[in-house]
């Protein structure tokens, strides 16, 4: 995401979560979720099976 | 005086509980005004368990094996009488707790004594103890710098010999990053060993309880005094009580280490390195590895955390976002909007890394890696330098501890000795359940004199 798509982001997903947020708090949530964006292209790039499991209740 | 050297002074006659508790009293009285690691004293259920202790060794009974030992909790646990505050100024008017939580159960049944509730990021969201309600935490060894978090107040009160021993809670980090920063010992279990319940929760999927001390047989004792099943926690896994204290005098003979290269070295500055260095010589033969794909098991750790947190609290954020502490209601919220198929995906990631990472627990039994990347920073510092880059302080102290608790391995984090003028510590690994190796690690590095707690 590009840090206008970003912003845009915040501004649906919270209104549709019920968070009537000021300009000011989008702009600190989108600087925040910038950061989870990053973690999470390591993750979308990364090719796994299609048969992969996710761990919902991980059990060591 | 260490929990095990005073359970020895009670049986001998020695001391009383009652003058241990009330020099525990004295000494948080002395320090607290500065370190800021405990929100509140419980000064009459103390001086109550400490009279039951007296009285049993009054009638020559025989004393539970942790018999007089004062100890402390992250205000997560709840205790009953008090509020479970979870760092957050928002719980102040909750019903106070109506009973304690499991561990702490076990602990009263196991002969300690609770005196009080300690200081957190709120929410145990942050790794640098700065509560805007509660005031920071000071490092004991340097009070102008942050105490590590988000269990601050548990390393800061070990590590200012107010109690022998704290509890604490490890989402990402929060036991072994202040262990690294207080220079304390510090367990955090396998996910799923330590019944959970009674406890506010941050991650469900990542959250452990373990405890802080300042040697190594002390961690092990109060570890062993809180394991067993407990079918009211989901994540408890039913396996029998497996104790480690009687483990520790078999040293390491046969043992085979290893020190975690590639990510572990890259994001460690010098002194981390100089630490681990230090700690892998002290391994005949120890060699080195490379888990893989570690930046991703960072990743997956980063955002299961922001989803599952931001889930937990996201009714808490509508209704009362001013009330929130302002370092970390917006990493919340910004947790809450997480999309379900990044949250997928890295739970996908996650098991594939567990699997990988099984199969070097094939090759070896304890791994070697840094706990924090660098020392204490100053209190108020938002950005770290590494190895010439600058990153942002408060998510990258846990960048070293992250890959690890992702996937519940179990860990002891050994203050090492020599190194630099403040404290740094190194993560001893193993595989899920083998508590037992990273304990005989750190006791063996106590013996030969690389971990050990400053005075």
């Amino acid at each position: 995401m590009t840090p206008e798509e970003t912003t845009a982001y915040v501004q649906v997903a919270a209104g549709a979560q019920g968070f009537e947020l000021s300009t000011e708090q989008v702009a600190r949530v989108a600087a925040v979720l910038a950061r989870t964006v990053e973690m999470a292209d390591l993750l979308m790039e990364f090719d796994l099976p299609e048969s992969a499991e996710p761990a919902p209740q991980f059990r060591p | 005086m260490r929990a095990l050297e005073i359970v020895a002074a009670i049986r001998s006659g020695g001391a009383t509980a009652t003058s241990v508790v009330e020099a525990a009293l004295a000494r948080i009285e002395a320090h607290n005004g500065t370190i800021n690691a405990f929100t509140a004293v419980t000064v009459e259920r103390a001086r109550r368990e400490a009279a039951a202790i007296d009285a049993l060794k009054a009638q020559g009974k025989p004393l539970p094996p942790l018999a007089g030992v004062p100890y402390a909790v992250k205000n997560l646990f709840d205790v009953e009488g008090l509020a479970t505050l979870a760092g957050s100024r928002l719980h102040e008017s909750r019903r106070p707790a109506t009973q304690d939580a499991m561990l702490v159960r076990r602990l009263r049944e196991a002969g300690a004594i609770l005196v009080g509730a300690l200081n957190m990021d709120a929410y145990a969201y942050g790794f640098t103890t700065e509560n805007t309600a509660y005031g920071p935490t000071r490092n004991p060894r340097d009070p102008a710098r942050s105490a590590g978090g988000s269990s601050g107040g548990s390393g800061a009160a070990v590590a200012a010999g107010m109690v022998p021993l704290a509890l604490a809670s490890d989402t990402n980090g929060s036991i072994r990053v202040p262990a690294s920063l207080c220079g304390v010992f510090g367990l955090k279990p396998t996910y799923g060993r330590l019944s959970r319940t009674g406890s506010f929760p941050f991650v469900y999927s990542l959250d452990h309880l373990g405890a802080m001390g300042a040697t190594t047989d002390d961690v092990a004792a109060c570890y062993d005094a809180m394991q067993g099943p407990d079918a009211t926690d989901p994540a408890s896994a039913q396996r029998p009580v497996e104790p480690v204290l009687q483990e520790l005098v078999r040293g390491v003979d046969g043992l085979r280490v290893a020190r975690l290269g590639g990510y572990f070295d890259i994001n460690a500055g010098e002194e981390a390195r100089a630490a681990t260095r230090r700690v892998a010589n002290a391994f005949e033969g120890a060699r080195e590895v490379e888990l893989p794909e570690v930046e991703r098991a960072r990743a997956a750790a980063f955002v299961i955390t922001a989803a599952e947190g931001g889930t937990l609290h996201r009714k808490t954020l509508q209704q009362h976002y001013d009330g929130f502490e302002p370092h970390n209601r917006d990493r919340f919220l910004a947790g809450a909007l997480t999309p379900g198929t990044w949250y997928v995906k890295a739970q996908k990631v996650r098991a594939w890394f567990a699997h990988r990472c099984s199969e070097i627990f094939e090759r070896f039994d304890v791994l070697i890696a840094p706990a924090t990347p660098v020392v204490a920073q100053p209190l108020g510092a938002e950005w770290l330098e590494l190895n010439g880059r600058s990153l942002p302080l408060r998510p990258s102290l846990g960048m070293l501890t992250q890959p690890i608790s992702c996937i519940g391995l179990p860990v002891m984090t050994v203050p090492v000795a020599g190194v630099s003028a403040l404290p740094i510590g190194v993560q001893l690994i193993a595989a899920p359940w083998r508590e037992d190796l990273c304990l005989r690690a750190a006791a063996h590095l106590e013996r030969v004199g690389v971990a050990s707690c400053p005075a």
